[in-house]
């Protein structure tokens, strides 16, 4: 959505739809009552055709959809065919065609116009020749359809034995080898294509449209473009262009690509171990370096791979932005204020998962901003504001990650008042409040005794549940900042992983099993003589460059014998302001690996953040260097005290 | 009349569950095979409306079976029933001519409805 | 299902069987039935929880219903099979011996299991069906998959 020009053209459509709709249905009333004369019906065509013009300038499709079938009926009209039947079918349309437009008005389409549209053409081709109509079926699966491709096929067969199919799109053998979204179409010829409807719904079926097709409408076959893309879902007909060039892809399948890419940078990497080992032997060195340059060609592939498939999980923000307007225009209305909304950086691309979760927490702060944060309009004007405030969504890409801005121009945080209730609360000592500086005050919405005391609503300028906010944003791996001035409005920034799924890691492995090591958190590797590594108890030491480092076996974490004779090999990681050893028996590589939660049912484990599954489809999981490092140091303490 | 059905599985356990799902629903099971070979076998002398065809058997397996017994009689009537991930073999049986599908663990109503289905 | 239940006054069991006895699970609760596979495991877990495994891109947990009753630990065969239930929304492998059949049983064979047992294996039960000679057992899941209790009483024993 372009939202600025759009502000400036809805008034004027809104007001030409008025006249045009008032002057259709007076058009259609005389029809009724003198049938169709070529100057009512030049006219109609006129009004209808006028609006269909604006309309699709603004891209409302349904209005334009619907006004199109209205002008092909009226051409026909034009052409002598008689209008019995045509006004109520007509009123009907002009019915439906002021709800759009006052959905428009409202933010928009939803009015349903598949239907009519199918009358209209139905009207205006009554039955053709050998009894078959023509008609495209639209059939869309259920998100959780098992087995799409073959539920697709099985239906086209049941089709067949009550049609004739002449086209197919996706075509069946792509269908057969998985190119298939949610989504497929079929040009049939058939008797009673209203029949159809039933015919295919079944339990894995989401929707089933059936629409009569004129062999005029055969362009929409093909693939307008890219433009035609994405954009209105719910349109059959565009839905159908785009199921031709572009393939919808089920997350999952796009997870275990990511996986099986992961393990082909491992792989990389033993290919360049190799070539340095055979270097290392004085022998073969022409074939090292061939073997060092292919794998390094390896390598580059991998990661354009990896690159491409991370593109294919983005999507713009846009898809979230949009709700806002709409939901922001309802809370202002109910809440007795007026906002404009604006909106900034919607083709900024996210992670979909990103994008899934983040839904939440900018809903609650847009909620926040209008019910506590925007005044309502005589207290703007009496503090020399605008009437209506100004809300702002912007999103842009920085460096590393995304930043999101849920911004007002509202009444600010009032931090005195926030120390106040956080000390009547106890949450925090008289003392200690006043000691706070501005910005630890503001803080102290996110704490969850405040954020949830519903009493604080009106006081603090931010209503409840900030504390979930932020801790939604941190399970992203992201962060909430706010900065707020008392009169001018609250700021919130909010810091986002490009993409949650996908971490650089390193594979390591352990009495057999494997695990994967966040890669910043390591420092180096460094291999130890066992005999260098004391050990009191369960708590272990070892000297690093003169410094003692604790070390963590990963076996005796994970419940193993620990092996005696070998050499040490430790991963020095870091948390916090602490370093351990990592004790693990091999190091397989490094490569990226795609986040899985740990199953709920298992609650927090100690020591492990998630999982993850290699290209083999075996689970592995992914220590948590922070936990271990604490768990080292318990151990010291306990051996300290034993 | 209540139509007939031969159920072919190699387990037991799935055997007694789709009888018991059919039996509910007023089907009439009148015979049950575990491989594909018996499977084309008592179609032969079953003659039945319509066939649940388990994919994953010894002997013969479910999609070959499918083409046996479509070559026997072009108008029989079969519905895989898969277990997940068998989405090839499904498409497999599909294209050779199998009118429907359910796939494991199903409730009785997806089967009922598959096997109507596959009888209009 | 539930309604069914009601009416026909049933309830339909997978039977399975753990060291020598046969145990019931409702069907409502059972997701799928999938062969033995490898399992990772998970460090400080209950000792019944024997890991986590892939089901097809998720990552679920499986505990070892032997070790879960403490019934002595028996050599897996290929009959050994995962149940995966579902249970307020999340799903959990539990490894049994074998599966055995899928039953409906009239609710009138299903006596409390107190009557029929001692007391320390009633925890996992909520009652005992008779099949002629043989009982089965009703497992209740709520209570075998209960882990965040244990967890807690495990680490209270903790030094």
């Amino acid at each position: 959505m372009k939202a600025a020009p759009l502000h400036r053209l809805l008034p004027v459509f809104l007001a030409e739809a008025d006249e045009h709709l008032q002057a259709l249905e007076e058009g259609v009333l005389q029809l009724e009552r003198r049938g169709p004369n070529p100057e009512l019906v030049a006219g109609l065509f006129r009004s209808a055709h006028t609006l269909k013009g604006s309309a699709g300038a603004l891209g409302f499709v349904r209005i334009s959809e619907l006004t199109h079938a209205v002008e092909e009926v009226l051409e026909a009209l034009r052409e002598g065919h008689a209008a019995d039947g045509l006004a109520d079918l007509l009123l009907e349309c002009v019915d439906a065609l002021r709800a759009l437009r006052q959905e428009v008005a409202d933010g928009s389409e939803r009015t349903e116009v598949a239907d009519l549209v199918r009358r209209l053409r139905a009207w205006k081709e009554g039955s053709g020749g050998d009894g078959l109509l023509p008609a495209d079926v639209w059939v869309r699966l259920r998100e959780d359809c098992p087995m799409r491709a073959a539920r697709a096929l099985a239906l086209l067969r049941l089709l067949r034995g009550h049609t004739q199919v002449e086209q197919v799109a996706p075509p069946e053998d792509a269908i057969a080898q998985g190119q298939l979204g949610l989504e497929f179409t079929a040009r049939v010829r058939a008797r009673e294509p209203e029949a159809l409807q039933e015919l295919l719904s079944g339990p894995d079926v989401e929707s089933v449209r059936v629409m009569p097709a004129s062999e005029a409408r055969d362009e929409r076959w093909l693939d307008l473009g890219p433009q035609a893309r994405g954009k209105l879902p719910d349109d059959p007909v565009l839905t159908r262009r785009a199921s031709l060039r572009t393939v919808r892809v089920d997350v999952e399948r796009l997870d275990r690509l990511m996986n099986l890419v992961g393990e082909l940078v491992v792989d990389r990497i033993r290919f360049q171990q190799i070539a340095e080992r055979l270097r290392g032997m004085g022998q073969a060195n022409g074939i090292a370096q061939e073997l060092h340059e292919a794998a390094t060609h390896l390598g580059r592939v991998a990661s354009d791979l990896q690159a491409q498939v991370l593109k294919a999980r983005m999507l713009p923000i846009e898809h979230l932005f949009t709700r806002f307007p709409r939901y922001v225009r309802d809370l202002a209305r109910r809440a007795g204020k007026q906002v404009e909304v604006v909106l900034e950086g919607q083709d900024t691309e996210l992670d979909r998962s990103v994008i899934e979760q983040i839904g939440g927490p900018l809903m609650h702060l847009v909620r926040n901003a209008v019910d506590h944060g925007i005044e309502p309009p005589e207290e703007r004007a009496r503090l020399g504001k605008p009437p209506a405030g100004l809300l702002r969504l912007a999103a842009s890409q920085e460096e590393e990650g995304i930043v999101v801005v849920v911004e007002d121009d509202g009444r600010g945080i009032d931090t005195g008042r926030v120390r106040q209730k956080a000390v009547a609360l106890g949450l925090v000592s008289a003392d200690a409040a006043a000691r706070m500086s501005e910005e630890e005050a503001v803080e102290l919405i996110f704490h969850p005794g405040l954020s949830t005391a519903a009493q604080v609503t009106d006081v603090s300028g931010r209503g409840v549940g900030m504390d979930a906010v932020r801790a939604g944003v941190q399970a992203l791996g992201g962060s909430v900042e706010v900065e707020t001035q008392r009169g001018r409005g609250t700021r919130f920034v909010l810091r986002l992983p490009l993409t949650l799924a996908i971490v650089r890691a390193l594979l390591v492995s352990c009495g057999g099993e494997r695990y994967v090591v966040p890669l910043a958190a390591v420092q180096e590797i460094v291999e130890v003589p066992a005999d260098r590594v004391h050990r009191v108890g369960s708590y272990r030491t070892t000297v690093l460059r003169g410094a003692v480092l604790p070390v963590v076996s990963v076996h005796e974490a994970v419940g193993l014998p620990v092996p005696e004779s070998a050499d040490r090999l430790l991963c020095v990681v870091t948390g916090g302001r602490r370093r351990v050893g990592l004790w693990v028996d091999r190091v397989l590589g490094e490569g990226e690996v795609v986040v899985k939660p740990l199953a709920s049912y298992l609650g927090q484990v100690e020591g492990i953040s998630g999982a993850t599954i290699l290209g083999d489809g075996r689970v592995a999981l992914i220590l948590e260097p922070q936990a271990l490092v604490r768990l080292a140091v318990r151990e010291e303490e306990l051996a300290h005290v034993g | 009349m209540s139509a007939r059905v031969l159920v072919v599985d190699d387990a037991l356990f799935m055997r007694a569950m789709i009888r018991e799902a059919l039996a509910n629903s007023g089907f009439q099971v009148v015979a049950e095979a575990s491989n594909g070979e018996e499977a084309v076998t008592r179609y032969e002398e079953t003659k039945p409306d319509v066939v649940t065809m388990d994919i994953t058997m010894p002997q013969m397996d479910g999609v070959q079976a499918v083409r046996e017994i479509l070559k026997r009689d072009p108008s029989a009537r079969i519905v895989m029933v898969s277990a997940m991930g068998q989405q090839a073999l499904v498409v497999e049986a599909i294209q050779a001519g199998a009118r429907d599908f359910v796939v494991k663990p199903f409730d009785q109503t997806r089967l009922v409805e598959a096997i109507r289905r596959a009888l209009r | 299902m539930e309604a069914q239940r009601a009416k026909d006054g049933e309830q339909h069991l997978v039977v399975v069987r753990l060291d020598r006895e046969r145990y019931g699970v409702p069907i409502e609760h059972v997701h799928e039935i999938i062969r033995m596979q490898e399992v990772t495991r998970i460090p400080r877990a209950p000792a019944f929880v024997e890991g986590v495994i892939n089901l097809r891109g998720q990552v679920i947990p499986v505990i070892d219903l032997r070790k879960r009753f403490g019934l002595p630990h028996g050599e897996r065969n290929g009959a050994a099979r995962i149940v995966v239930v579902e249970m307020n929304g999340s799903r959990v492998g539990v490894v049994v011996d074998a599966v055995l059949e899928v039953l409906r049983l009239p609710n009138s064979s299903v006596v409390p299991p107190e009557e029929l047992l001692a007391a320390s294996e009633v925890a996992f039960l909520q009652g005992v069906a008779k099949q002629g000679e043989d009982l089965i057992l009703l497992l209740d899941l709520q209570r075998v998959l209960e882990v965040h209790e244990q967890r807690a009483l495990a680490e209270l024993q903790a030094p």
